[in-house]
């Protein structure tokens, strides 16, 4: 499958917390080539302080397994947040069995490896 | 209690009249160990000294102590003496008599003058009776002995659900003496057993998830007897609080580990998919092969890692399953249909041959694992032009999945160990199959069912696994199979 690329398919800006440097790198840059402007944190604790400054126009890429504060701590704190409670939020797992509730928490999964097609789509549907 | 050194049994004759315990002595004394006494006060001072007799010959009418009086000191509950069997002899037979007799304890009756072969015939059958209940009474205490040192808490529940029984692990669990746990509903002790449920499920033998008490762990295992002839549940409770520490720690590990391998993958996998996506069209050819070869290398690794943790996840927390009420067709015909674009895509022909539904007690996830693992196994071995089909047949209480191919089988070396853990036949030929198999074992046996193999090499092979099944009457017929998707 190919995706079509789209100037600027969308005004949100996307927090990317994953703690693999080269992940990251990765992510922002593939997010950036998708006209989207990508943040990156690398741990749980700066992305807990990181929420402070989001709001309803941001969306998550949440990487579960996290130095400091675990992925899941971070999801239910935002959920907590009233501000941050419709915030769309892709988790990426490599355990397809890692999120269970991912319903309950209203998260979308994508599990490691991803394929990139899949992971701008899932993108593109979360920030539509 | 015990023998004398002759290795004949003791038996006392009590009777104030010399005459009278002198020919009751001699009538005994060649088969027994005759003691005499001439009044009931000597006869209970011997009683709390011991030896005890197997049997006590006693005279009704006695001066001091009574024949009808050390009856009622033997049998009253707090002297324990209740081994003696107590024959009374009396001058008269009168019902009232007897009657009084007997309820003061007596086992047996003889009134004077009796025939000497009498004495002794009798005698004789209470020394039987002595030894029967000597013989209840040491099986009684060796089972006593075996439930209070039981390492595990044993609760015996009726088809009520009320506990009958409890042992001293089992106080120590609930932290309550065993009368606050006796007669006690099952669901106020254990709220997470559904015994109802259980009993749904057609299942005779289920390990359940660990449960919590106070500040311990336990992992029940409840066995549930058929209905009919007393129905009843015993469920036992292994202390694991440490084990499951350690394992804990050890699964802990392993994540950790195990992400550590997976992000550095992820990321070789994600810049080789960029590379082809933004280059591929510019890479020369065999460079681009190069990459598609790394690609699918670095990806099956990946799944091989996420296998080991999910098979050390299985060998560690005693992996919750979450169990529901579902149909097992569907979820075959499902999971068939997920697979079928790979099956297309290998030009095999994967075949559903299932009527439905049938109903099982499991966890949804877990049990679409297994079908996919050997749905995939399947289409991975079969090579092009190929069939598979998948069946799901009932018979009896449980219902059997198998995936059957036509793909070059597994040599008989290697079948009896495919499923087994850390185990790889000598010189495998079964490439790759390594993890899934075990994993797939681990679920299905958490499920309270079992897995199989048949193969011929050269023919195919037949892979199954059977499940309990929910269904209220489980004693039908097999169903009929009909292909409803081809």
């Amino acid at each position: 499958m190919t995706v079509e690329w789209k100037a600027a398919p969308d005004a949100r800006r996307i927090l990317v917390i994953e703690d693999h440097a080269d992940l990251r790198e990765l992510l922002t840059e593939l997010l950036n080539a998708e006209g989207y402007t990508p943040e990156a944190c690398a741990d749980g604790r700066s992305a807990i302080e990181r929420l402070d400054s989001l709001d309803g126009g941001w969306c998550v890429i949440l990487d579960l397994h996290l130095p400091h504060v675990p992925g899941i701590e971070i999801l239910r704190e935002l959920r907590n947040r009233a501000a941050l409670r419709d915030v769309p939020v892709i988790v990426t797992t490599a355990d397809p069995h890692a999120m269970r509730d991912a319903a309950e928490l209203n998260v979308r999964l994508v599990v490691k490896p991803f394929d990139v097609d899949d992971l701008i789509a899932e993108v593109r549907r979360a920030c539509a | 209690m015990s023998p004398p050194p002759s290795g004949r049994r003791l038996v006392w004759v009590v009777d104030d009249s010399p005459l009278d315990a002198e020919r009751a002595r001699r009538c005994l004394s060649s088969d027994f160990e005759v003691e005499v006494f001439p009044d009931g006060a000597l006869a209970l001072e011997r009683l709390a000294a011991g030896p005890h007799p197997d049997v006590c010959v006693v005279d009704w009418m006695m001066p001091g102590v009574s024949g009808i009086e050390l009856c009622r000191f033997v049998r009253s509950p707090t002297q324990q003496l209740s081994h003696i069997q107590l024959l009374l002899l009396t001058a008269q037979q009168e019902t009232a008599q007897i009657v009084e007799g007997l309820v003061a304890g007596a086992n047996d009756f003889l009134s004077k003058p009796y025939a000497d072969a009498e004495l002794r015939a009798r005698v004789q059958a209470l020394v039987r009776s002595a030894a029967l209940m000597r013989r209840a009474e040491d099986a009684e205490g060796t089972v006593r002995q075996l439930l209070a040192t039981s390492p595990d808490a044993l609760l015996a529940v009726d088809a009520a659900g009320v506990v009958t029984f409890a042992n001293p692990e089992a106080e120590r669990a609930f932290a309550r003496p065993l009368r606050e746990i006796a007669g006690r509903q099952v669901s106020e002790l254990l709220p997470m057993v559904e015994l109802g449920q259980l009993r749904g499920a057609g299942e005779t033998h289920l390990s359940l998830p660990d449960m919590a008490l106070g500040e311990n762990i336990y992992a029940p295992v409840v066995r549930v007897r058929p209905p009919g002839g007393g129905t009843y549940t015993v469920i036992a409770l292994r202390d694991v609080t440490k084990r499951r520490r350690q394992e804990a720690r050890r699964l802990d590990f392993y994540s950790i580990l195990a992400h550590d391998l997976r992000s550095p993958l992820s990321a070789i996998l994600l810049r080789g998919d960029m590379l082809m996506r933004r280059r591929g069209d510019t890479l020369p050819a065999d460079v681009l092969s190069h990459l598609h070869k790394t690609q699918a290398n670095v990806a099956s690794l990946m799944a091989m890692i996420n296998e080991f943790l999910d098979l050390a996840r299985f060998e560690g927390m005693g992996f919750v399953l979450e169990r529901e009420e579902l149909d097992l067709v569907d979820l075959v015909r499902t999971t068939a249909e997920d697979l079928r674009p790979l099956a297309e895509a290998r030009q095999v022909q994967l075949q559903v041959a299932v009527s439905g539904p049938v109903g099982v007690f499991g966890d949804r996830g877990r049990l679409g694992q297994v079908v996919a693992n050997l749905i995939g196994n399947a289409i991975k071995f079969t090579p092009a032009k190929g069939t598979i089909v998948a069946q799901v047949a009932v018979n009896g209480h449980c219902v059997e999945t198998s995936v059957v191919d036509d793909g070059p089988g597994i040599p008989a070396d290697a079948l009896p160990t495919i499923f087994e853990r850390y185990t790889r036949a000598v010189g495998a030929s079964v490439p790759g199959s390594g993890l899934g198999l075990m994993i797939v074992r681990e679920i299905v046996d958490a499920h309270g069912g079992s897995v199989g193999v048949t193969s011929t090499p050269g023919h195919g092979s037949r892979f199954w696994f059977r499940l309990p099944r929910t269904e209220a009457d489980s004693r039908s017929r097999p169903r009929e199979l009909r292909v409803v998707n081809q």
